[in-house]
């Protein structure tokens, strides 16, 4: 279901009508079921996946800490995700309809998978029992690494089938037939299930949070559940913590009108990105970048800016109506974005851009390879590990894998630059900010043609192009929307005096005067009603 | 139960004023907004007035058509706007082009592709001249219609027939009047369906001639008639985009029904042709393959060469021609199937108005020309130009 669909209008106003009208424990269970919907909206299958997922970190967190399970804390989940297995992936929800009216005999609903989940499904519980009797008597350090190995294991095992085992495999092969041996390739008909790489994320940080006894388990699967599927920020994030989700959604939550009127203000600005921005200029860019013909240099550069643009609003606006809808429900998610185009530095940029993934890399990859704590080269190593990983979690693609490396090593340069001259010491002043700013734009740019590219031959042609071709200013013939362009304007001005007002606070317009904020409100809702005319676009990160 | 307003305290009292005034002052300048564009971008009143400039333009898309009509109709043809005397059945408008010295005419019957193709035809070849019959934005079953209606084209050697994929889903309605809300022409078209049998059936439309129309749309008793005629008939009919009603006037409600045509524009596209998917049994295909057949088979009959000019429009590759090739092959229906000279991923073939480059329609125009030579049932292998 796509932020910027009627369909998500009418299911917020029927979530928000019942979550106003429920007692509190039943505001949870209804949020539970309205992010399982959200979810499976788009493909009910992967929804099992997900409850799956949910009830081994569930578990691992309770072994974590506790040592040992409740027979309800074992039994109720199992049966959970047994029974979610069923009816989700047991039965075809396609062929129930023809079913109910007779065209088709009703045996023909369930489907092939139902035996292996009739068989395998108790035999994975059976074979987690045998575990946990296992584990249970060891020695407690023991029993927390094997544990927290399960889950790191399940995790990734589950994102590595899913999003990379054909981009490894092909690789492989490719890799294979270069030096003359010849394999057949080995691959998967599989569908990557959208947010996969977030409610992993997300419900990774749980399990390694209590693991290094940060934080305490919750005792409610159905809390746990909905920290996982808070629908929020179920598929593109900000992939939050479980220190801060889960207490707000363990304890009643109070609507307060003004964070009611800022939740509004934020699901309209994320809107106004989105609408009149992102889908504004993504035929311009989709032009170029999708194109297989002779693209010039003004094509090039225009898209890449562009793109730029593109994924900023589509990505930021995204956040803030996942922030902005949370806020009518009470919850607060983190900050993703802190406008990330007046960056000075790379370390600047990472602190500013989806900054719920780079603290989340930070923490669980970055410090435990040894951070920034031995040697320069060291460092630079860990940057650059980090980097490459975090290119390779936006996508299966080795462009992805390029751009992490580009990214760890303008990490790594500005990390010697730095070690030499000292932070404070780099050249200061408002003119060379500015510069500083206009410069690492271009670094920026540079890396987001890296980014959509769809191929390293594309990579290589664009470079060429934008280095050897200057001076080619024909540009093909779609152009972006007058939404985009009124919104570029608008969203830059806002920005720009976001910036300038100095902390760069997210709520800094508040101290506009009431006939500012309502004619800011007012134009970009006009923009938004301009650009519902654009084709809609999938949001770009649910692809990864 | 959660109560929306007992966290507020007496402090929060300013703030909550505020937010109260920020809310009015949002619908103020809302309204004001709405009215300044209106003020400051004004279509023109005069029918015959062409320019309106790109704003009026744009924030005028989405009036309803009959206020669009009624804005661009007047009863004498020296007064109404040009675009209402296009495409009409009754009288045919045909082009006809200087005869060459012992050349042969071929017709072409389809949107401005297809003349824009007939012009390049005629410019290129120095064996056959060119008779086009053409609306704005025409789709098939229109062009097949005033094929059937076309009393001139037997004396050609070939027909052509234009199919695109843009308008492809269009192909199941009784004019633009319902569907094209980039332009309102009153113009009609043919509705054909498939039977049963696979024959082809066809259903007149209301009014062929701007007369008829005119005489129509002056009285609503018989306007009213000719709604039930579209509404039962025309598979992309919707009242809230054709009626009109005061909300015209508001530049907000224009935006917001001009972005619901798209929407349903999009998702029809979306639904038969795109997504990697081409619905092989979604009614618009069914017919587009029926007319060709029936297309092909008549003007056999009458001794004339058909062709199908297949136009694959910017971004989408060439499903417009694998919804219709099995036809095209088991008939033996000669075509030019425009993804095979003219890459449509390549956004430098196409002028900003959509349509190829003078340059490609050159190229197709030789190609098609070698293809009324030969009789060739399909096109020879080409690579597109990039």
């Amino acid at each position: 279901m796509l932020f910027n669909s009627f369909e998500f209008l009418t299911f917020l106003l029927v979530v928000y009508g019942l979550y106003r009208v429920l007692p509190f424990r039943a505001q949870n269970r209804m949020l539970l079921v309205a992010g399982y919907i959200f979810y499976g909206w788009w493909d009910w299958r992967f929804l099992a996946l997900m409850i799956f997922s949910t009830t081994v970190d569930f578990w691992v967190g309770l072994l974590l800490d506790r040592g040992k399970l409740t027979r309800w804390q074992a039994l109720f989940p199992a049966t959970f995700v047994f029974v979610a297995a069923l009816l989700l992936v047991g039965l075809d929800f396609s062929a129930v309809m023809h079913a109910l009216v007779g065209q088709i005999p009703t045996h023909s609903v369930i489907s092939p998978q139902m035996t292996w989940i009739l068989i395998g499904g108790p035999a994975l519980f059976l074979a987690g029992f045998f575990i946990y009797k296992i584990v249970l008597p060891m020695d407690e350090r023991i029993r927390r690494k094997i544990c927290v190995l399960i889950s790191l294991t399940i995790q990734l095992g589950i994102l590595a089938v899913y999003k990379y085992f054909n981009f490894f495999a092909e690789s492989l092969v490719e890799s294979l037939q270069s030096v003359g041996i010849n394999v057949s390739p080995g691959h998967f008909n599989i569908v990557l299930p959208v947010g996969i790489s977030f409610y992993t994320f997300q419900s990774l940080s749980y399990t390694i949070d209590i693991y290094r006894r940060e934080i305490r388990p919750t005792d409610k699967f159905l809390d746990f559940a909905l920290f996982v599927s808070f629908f929020p920020q179920l598929v593109a994030g900000p992939i939050e913590r479980a220190r801060n989700l889960i207490p707000q959604l363990s304890r009643p939550r109070p609507i307060d009108f003004l964070v009611t009127t800022r939740g509004l203000f934020l699901i309209v600005l994320g809107l106004f990105k989105k609408v009149a921005i992102a889908d504004g200029v993504a035929p311009f860019v989709d032009q170029v970048y999708n194109s297989s013909g002779n693209v010039s240099w003004a094509d090039v550069v225009l898209a890449t800016v562009l793109f730029a643009v593109q994924i900023y609003a589509d990505f930021s606006g995204y956040s803030d109506i996942a922030r902005g809808t949370a806020r009518l429900l009470g919850v607060e998610l983190m900050v993703n974005f802190r406008q990330p185009y007046f960056a000075k530095s790379p370390r600047d940029f990472w602190q500013r851009w989806h900054i719920s993934l780079s603290t989340w890399l930070g923490d669980y990859l970055y410090k435990p390879l040894g951070g920034s704590r031995g040697s320069l080269a060291f460092t630079c190593r860990n940057l650059m590990l980090t980097m490459l990983l975090g290119g390779l979690w936006h996508g299966a693609a080795w462009n992805y894998v390029l751009w992490g490396f580009y990214h760890g090593s303008i990490l790594s340069i500005h990390r010697v630059l730095v070690s030499v001259r000292g932070e404070a010491n780099l050249l200061q002043g408002r003119i060379i900010s500015t510069v500083k700013i206009v410069s690492f734009g271009f670094v920026t740019l540079y890396g987001w043609l890296l980014f959509r590219a769809r191929s390293f031959h594309q990579v290589s042609e664009f470079t060429r192009i934008i280095f050897a071709d200057l001076g080619n200013f024909t540009i093909g013939p779609r152009v972006p929307a007058l939404s985009a362009l009124l919104g570029i304007l608008l969203l830059g001005g806002f920005e720009i005096a976001q910036y300038n007002a100095g902390n760069g606070s997210p709520r800094y317009y508040q101290r506009w005067p009431a006939p500012a904020i309502g004619l800011f409100i007012a134009a970009m809702m006009f923009l938004i009603f301009m650009g519902m005319s654009n084709e809609p676009a999938q949001f770009i990160y649910f692809q990864f | 139960m959660s109560l929306p307003s007992s966290s507020t305290s007496s402090s929060d009292l300013p703030s909550r004023r505020k937010a109260w005034k920020v809310f009015y002052w949002s619908l103020i300048c809302l309204i004001f907004l709405d009215v300044l564009v209106g003020v400051a971008f004004p279509y023109p009143k005069n029918p015959r007035e062409l320019n309106p400039g790109k704003l009026a333009l744009f924030f005028d898309y989405g009036r309803s058509m009959e206020g669009r009509l009624k804005r661009a109709t007047r009863v004498n043809r020296n007064e109404t706007a040009p675009i209402t005397l296009s495409g009409w059945y009754d009288p045919l408008e045909v082009v006809e082009r200087p005869v060459k010295a012992n050349g042969e005419v071929i017709t072409v019957y389809g949107m401005s592709h297809a003349v824009l193709l007939a012009d390049a035809v005629q410019a290129e070849s120095n064996k056959y001249s060119v008779r086009s019959v053409g609306a704005p934005g025409a789709t098939t079953n229109w062009a097949y219609g005033a094929f059937r209606r076309d009393v001139g084209r037997k004396k050609g050697k070939a027909v052509v027939l234009a199919i695109m994929s843009t308008t492809l889903p269009m192909i199941t309605t009784m004019g633009p009047v319902t569907w094209n809300t980039s332009f309102a022409m009153p113009y009609t078209a043919d509705r054909y369906s498939v039977g049963p049998d696979g024959a082809l059936h066809v259903t007149k439309p209301p009014f062929e001639s701007f007369e008829a129309y005119v005489r129509a749309f002056s009285s609503p008793e018989k306007w009213a008639t000719v709604r039930a005629a579209f509404a039962k008939n025309d598979t992309f009919y919707d009242a809230f985009l054709v009626e009109d009603t005061v909300l015209d006037n508001s530049t907000v409600v224009r935006l917001l029904r001009r972005a619901y045509a798209q929407k349903r524009e999009h998702e029809t596209r979306k639904a038969v042709l795109r997504d990697g998917r081409i619905d092989f049994e979604s009614e618009a295909i069914r017919v587009a393959n029926a007319i060709i057949r029936q297309f092909a088979a008549d003007a056999r009959r009458e001794g004339l060469l058909p062709v199908i000019y297949v136009i694959n429009n910017l971004g989408y590759q060439d499903q417009m021609f694998q919804a219709v090739s099995s036809t095209l092959y088991k008939n033996r229906i000669p075509f030019l199937n425009s993804a095979q000279f003219v890459a449509p991923d390549n956004p430098h073939n196409y002028l900003p108005d959509s349509h190829f480059t003078p340059e490609n329609d050159k190229r197709l125009a030789r190609e098609l020309a070698r293809i009324i030579d030969t009789g060739d049932p399909a096109a020879q292998s080409a690579t597109p130009s990039n």
